[in-house]
C-alpha cells in the first residue's frame, strides 16, 4: 500500500503523541497514524459518544435527530481558560496588538484587516455620514 | 490599538518618523493609506447602502429591546443574530448556519490533559461558511471521496449543514452578563478540533487564521485562531480587538 494511501485509508490527527504511534510518510510531512478504535476508552466521553463513533452518516441520507453529529450538550469539567492554557497542547490567548505577539506571516494579513475593522477605518461609506449622524446625536 | 502621540510632537513629526515611533511600540505597521489626505466623502448614497443602513438600525433597535425584556437566547437569535447575519452576509460565497446541535467528531477533540484525557468535547452556535460553487463543491467530494464514510466530512463535524460547506468563522453568543470565559472555552476547544481535521485533510500543519466571534448581548468580539509554528498543534488565539454594536 502507497504511504498516500495508506494515510487515507484512516485519517488521522497529525502531530498525536499520546499513542505509539505508526509513522506513515505523506507528502514528504512525518503524520502520526492510529486506529479510531485506539482512541483511549477511558477518555471523558459518555458511552453515548463511544456508541455513536460507530454510527455513519451516508451521503445523500437526510438526517434526522437521530444524526450521530448532533445531540445534547455536553456538560464538561473544562471551565476555565486557564485549564485550556496547561493542557496539551496548550491554547493560549493574547490581546492584540502586543509588540511581543507576532502573528506568522500567512494570519497577519487577515490580522490587519480586522484592526481596520475596529479602528473604523474605510468601515461606512461616506455617504451615510448624515445618517450615522443623525442616529447618534 | 493604536499609538498615541501627543498632539505637539504629532504636529511637528513626519510620515516616516510616526510610522518609525509606532513601529517601537506595536507590530501593526501605519500603512500609507492612513496618511492619504481625505477626500470629500459624497453625500449621495445608493438605495443599496440607504436600505443596509436601514437594517442596521432596525437591528440595533431590535438588540435594546432583547435586552430590555430579558429575551432568552433564542429570542436574541431571531430578532437581532440572524437578522445581522442577513444583512451581512448578503452577498458572496459565504452563508450562516445555525449549528447549535452540532458535536465534534470525537477523534478530533484537542487538546488533552496532561494525563492523556481530552479536555472534552464543547459547541458552538453558529458558524459562518463557504458556499461552494460546483467546481469547488466537486473538488471538497474527490478530497473526502477515498476516505473511510465516516471521515466523509469536511469540518470537525458531520453535521448536515456545514458537513461539504468549510466552516470559516465561527461564533458563540450568550447572554449579557453570562461572561466570556465559558464562550472562550467552548470557542476554543472547537476550533482546536478544526485545526485537527484540516491538518489532517492536508497531510500538515495548515497556515491559515480561523476568526472566533463572542457575543455577549451587545459586545461582539472578535479573536483569530491559528497555530504556532513551533508546537505540533497549538491554537494560539490572538485577540485583535472588540468591537461593541451599542
Amino acid at each position: 500500500m502507497s504511504p498516500r494511501k495508506a494515510a487515507l485509508t484512516s485519517l488521522t490527527p497529525v502531530g498525536e503523541t499520546a499513542l505509539p504511534p505508526d509513522s506513515v510518510a505523506f507528502d514528504e510531512t512525518e503524520v502520526t497514524v492510529y486506529s479510531s478504535a485506539r482512541i483511549p476508552s477511558s477518555s471523558s466521553f459518555s458511552s453515548a459518544f463511544q456508541l455513536a463513533d460507530d454510527l455513519i452518516l451516508r451521503p445523500g441520507v437526510k438526517s434526522t435527530n437521530t444524526n450521530s453529529s448532533t445531540r445534547s450538550r455536553s456538560s464538561s469539567p473544562v471551565k476555565t481558560m486557564d485549564d485550556l492554557a496547561m493542557a496539551e497542547p496548550p491554547i493560549k490567548f493574547f490581546e492584540a496588538g502586543m509588540k511581543a505577539i507576532e502573528p506568522p506571516e500567512e494570519v497577519s494579513g487577515l490580522y490587519e484587516e480586522l484592526l481596520d475593522v475596529c479602528e473604523g477605518f474605510q468601515l461606512l461609506p461616506g455617504s451615510l455620514k448624515v445618517c450615522v449622524g443623525s442616529c447618534t446625536t | 490599538m493604536l499609538v498615541r502621540v501627543p498632539h505637539k510632537d504629532f504636529a511637528n513629526l513626519s510620515q516616516h518618523e510616526i510610522q518609525s515611533y509606532s513601529s517601537q511600540y506595536e507590530i501593526r505597521k501605519l500603512r500609507d493609506i492612513y496618511f492619504e489626505a481625505r477626500s470629500e466623502a459624497t453625500t449621495i448614497h445608493s438605495r443599496e447602502e440607504l436600505d443596509v443602513w436601514q437594517r442596521v438600525t432596525s437591528i440595533r433597535e431590535a438588540a435594546q429591546k432583547c435586552n430590555e425584556d430579558g429575551d432568552f437566547e433564542s429570542g436574541w437569535g431571531e430578532m437581532v443574530y440572524s437578522e445581522l447575519f442577513k444583512v451581512a452576509l448578503r452577498t458572496g460565497h459565504v452563508g450562516w448556519k445555525n449549528i447549535t446541535p452540532a458535536r465534534i467528531e470525537p477523534k478530533w477533540l484537542c487538546p488533552k490533559h496532561l494525563s492523556g484525557k481530552p479536555l472534552g468535547s464543547k459547541m458552538v452556535d453558529y458558524a459562518m461558511c463557504l458556499i461552494p460553487d460546483d467546481d469547488t463543491h466537486r473538488s471538497i467530494l474527490q478530497l473526502l471521496r477515498h476516505l473511510p464514510e465516516m471521515d466523509q466530512n469536511i469540518n470537525q463535524t458531520r453535521a448536515a449543514p456545514v458537513r461539504y460547506r468549510p466552516i470559516t468563522v465561527n461564533v458563540e453568543v450568550k447572554l449579557p452578563g453570562a461572561g466570556r470565559n465559558e464562550t472562550m472555552v467552548q470557542l476554543s476547544i472547537w476550533v482546536a478540533a478544526q485545526f485537527n481535521k484540516l491538518n489532517a485533510l492536508s497531510g500538515k500543519r495548515v497556515s491559515i487564521g480561523i476568526p472566533l466571534v463572542s457575543v455577549e448581548g451587545h459586545d461582539w468580539r472578535i479573536y483569530i485562531a491559528y497555530q504556532k509554528e513551533n508546537d505540533d498543534i497549538v491554537s494560539n488565539i490572538n485577540s485583535p480587538c472588540g468591537i461593541c454594536l451599542r
